[in-house]
C-alpha cells in the first residue's frame, strides 16, 4: 500500500491513528511520519540520559525500528502512542546501559532548557496524544515535584542517587515523588480517567 | 531495627520501574506483579503515561543525522522483503536472556491462570522447574533473574507453616502469587509485593487454607536466628 500520506496540517492524522495504521497495514508512509516526529524526541531523551550524539542517534533508530516491528500489538484504546513509544525507548536505554556497563554521564547543565525548535504538522494535535487527562493533571504538581520526576525519568537514576546529587534527604525525594503520584491519581480520578483495560477496577 | 513497608515501597519500585532505573531482576518482579495485581498495573500505566507526556511535551527534539531518514527507509524496504528475519536479529541480547523467564510468567495470561500455570509447570517438572526441597515444608525453584548479583526463586511453603525468625541481609522483594501469610507487621495475600530492607527481622506464618506460592528476589541470603535453624542457611545459599 503506497497511498500518499504526506502530512499537512489540515489532513494530519493523530499519532495514535498513524501508529495503528503501521501496526495494521504495515504502512511505511505512516511510519515515516512517526519517525519524523518521534526520532528527534527520542534522541533528545537519550541525550539527557548521557548518551553521546552518535549513540543517541543509533539508539533512536533502533527504537523506531522496534516500533515498526511491534506496532501490530499497539492498541490505541489502551495507551497513547507517546506512552507506548516511550516504554520502548526507555527499555532500549536500560539495555544499552547494562550492556555497556557504563556509568551514567552527567548531562550538560543547560540541557533542561533545551526545548523543541522544530515545528511539526502534529503540533496542533499534541493535546490529543497524551493519554487521558495526564496533561492537565501534571499541571497540578509543584515545580519541585515536577523537577524530581523529570530527574528520575531523564537521568536514569534511582532515588538514592537523586538524593545524593541534589543534597536532599532520601526521605524527602521519596515523599516528593509519593505525594506527586498521589496528587496525580486524585486529579485523574476527579476527571473520571479510566483506560479501556482498567474498567473492571483493581484490587 | 525492624522496618517493614508493604505497599509504599512497592509503589516506589513501580515509579522507578516506569522511569527505567531498576536493574533487570527488580524490573522482573514489578513486571510479574503487574500481571497479578490490577492496582500495580494501573500505577505503572500512570507512570508510563508521564513518560509519554515528557517525551512529547517536555523533552525537546534533537535533530537526527541527515542520513537517518534514508537509513530507516532502507531498513524498512529490506525488512519488507525479508519479513521475520530482522524480528529475531534485532532482539537485544538482554531481552532474549530474560525472555525465557518472562515468557514463563507472561504465558500464564490472566491473574488466575498465571498462578495455576506456575503451579502446574512446577509440579510437572522440566529442566528448569523441578522443585528442590529445603525442608519438608519449603520447596523452591530457581528462576533466571537476568541479574547475576541476585537470586530469584519461586518458593512454595506448606499451609500453616511457621517460618523461624530470621533477618534479612539485603533487600528482599517477595511477590505473593497464591495463598497468604502473616507476620508481626501485616497480612499479605496474592498480588501483594513485600519489600524487606537490610536488617528487617520477622517470623512469618503461612495461612492455613492453602500452600503459599511466592516469587522472591534476594541479593544476599537470610540469616536464621535460631542456631539449629542456621543449618538452613547452608542449603539455602545465595
Amino acid at each position: 500500500m503506497q497511498k500518499n500520506k504526506a502530512v499537512t496540517t489540515s489532513d494530519a492524522k493523530s499519532l495514535n491513528a498513524l501508529l495503528h495504521d503501521v501496526g495494521q497495514h504495515k504502512d511505511k508512509d505512516a511510519f515515516m511520519s512517526l519517525f519524523d516526529y518521534f526520532a528527534p524526541r527520542i534522541k533528545s531523551y537519550l541525550l539527557k540520559g548521557g548518551l553521546s550524539e552518535d549513540e543517541a542517534d543509533e539508539l533512536a533508530q533502533e527504537t523506531m525500528f522496534m516500533v515498526w516491528q511491534k506496532a501490530d500489538s499497539y492498541a490505541p484504546d489502551i495507551a497513547a502512542a507517546s506512552t507506548w513509544i516511550f516504554t520502548i525507548a526507555r527499555n532500549k536505554r536500560t539495555d544499552f546501559f547494562r550492556k555497556s556497563g557504563r556509568a551514567i554521564v552527567q548531562p550538560p547543565e543547560n540541557f533542561y532548557d533545551l526545548k523543541s525548535e522544530e515545528t511539526s504538522p502534529f503540533d496542533s494535535f499534541y493535546d490529543q496524544e497524551v493519554s487521558g487527562d495526564i496533561d492537565e493533571a501534571l499541571k497540578e504538581l509543584s515545580a519541585e515535584q515536577m523537577d524530581i520526576i523529570k530527574k528520575a525519568y531523564y537521568e536514569d537514576k534511582p532515588h538514592a542517587q537523586i538524593a545524593k546529587e541534589t543534597g536532599l534527604p532520601l526521605g524527602t525525594v521519596k515523599s516528593r515523588i509519593r505525594l506527586a503520584m498521589e496528587k496525580l491519581r486524585k486529579a485523574l480520578d476527579a476527571r473520571g480517567h479510566v483506560r479501556a483495560d482498567q474498567e473492571e477496577g483493581g484490587r | 531495627m525492624v522496618r517493614i513497608i508493604k505497599t509504599d515501597n512497592g509503589q516506589e519500585l513501580i515509579f522507578e520501574y516506569a522511569a527505567g532505573v531498576l536493574d533487570e531482576a527488580r524490573r522482573f518482579m514489578i513486571e510479574a506483579q503487574r500481571q497479578v495485581n490490577a492496582q500495580c498495573k494501573a500505577d505503572i500505566d500512570l507512570c508510563e503515561d508521564i513518560g509519554g507526556y515528557l517525551l512529547i511535551k517536555d523533552c525537546g527534539a534533537a535533530a537526527m543525522k541527515p542520513s537517518a531518514r534514508d537509513k530507516m527507509r532502507a531498513l524498512l524496504d529490506d525488512v519488507m522483503d525479508d519479513d521475520g528475519q530482522h524480528q529475531q536479529t534485532m532482539r537485544s541480547v538482554s531481552e532474549s536472556q530474560c525472555a525465557a523467564t518472562v515468557d514463563m510468567l507472561k504465558s500464564f495470561g490472566l491473574r488466575g491462570e498465571l498462578i495455576d500455570h506456575l503451579e502446574r509447570s512446577c509440579r510437572t517438572g522440566g529442566a528448569q522447574s523441578n522443585w528442590s526441597k529445603l525442608t519438608n515444608a519449603v520447596h523452591f525453584v530457581n528462576v533466571d533473574s537476568g541479574c547475576s548479583k541476585s537470586k530469584m526463586r519461586l518458593v512454595r511453603v506448606a499451609a500453616g507453616t511457621q517460618i523461624p525468625e530470621h533477618s534479612h541481609r539485603s533487600e528482599e522483594i517477595t511477590l505473593v502469587l497464591k495463598g497468604s501469610m502473616d507476620d508481626e507487621f501485616g497480612h499479605y495475600e496474592a498480588g501483594d509485593l513485600i519489600v524487606r530492607q537490610e536488617g528487617d527481622m520477622h517470623a512469618p506464618r503461612i495461612g492455613d487454607a492453602e500452600d503459599l506460592l511466592c516469587l522472591t528476589l534476594t541479593y544476599k541470603p537470610v540469616r536464621m536466628r535460631c542456631v539449629v535453624k542456621r543449618t538452613i542457611n547452608i542449603f539455602f545459599r545465595f
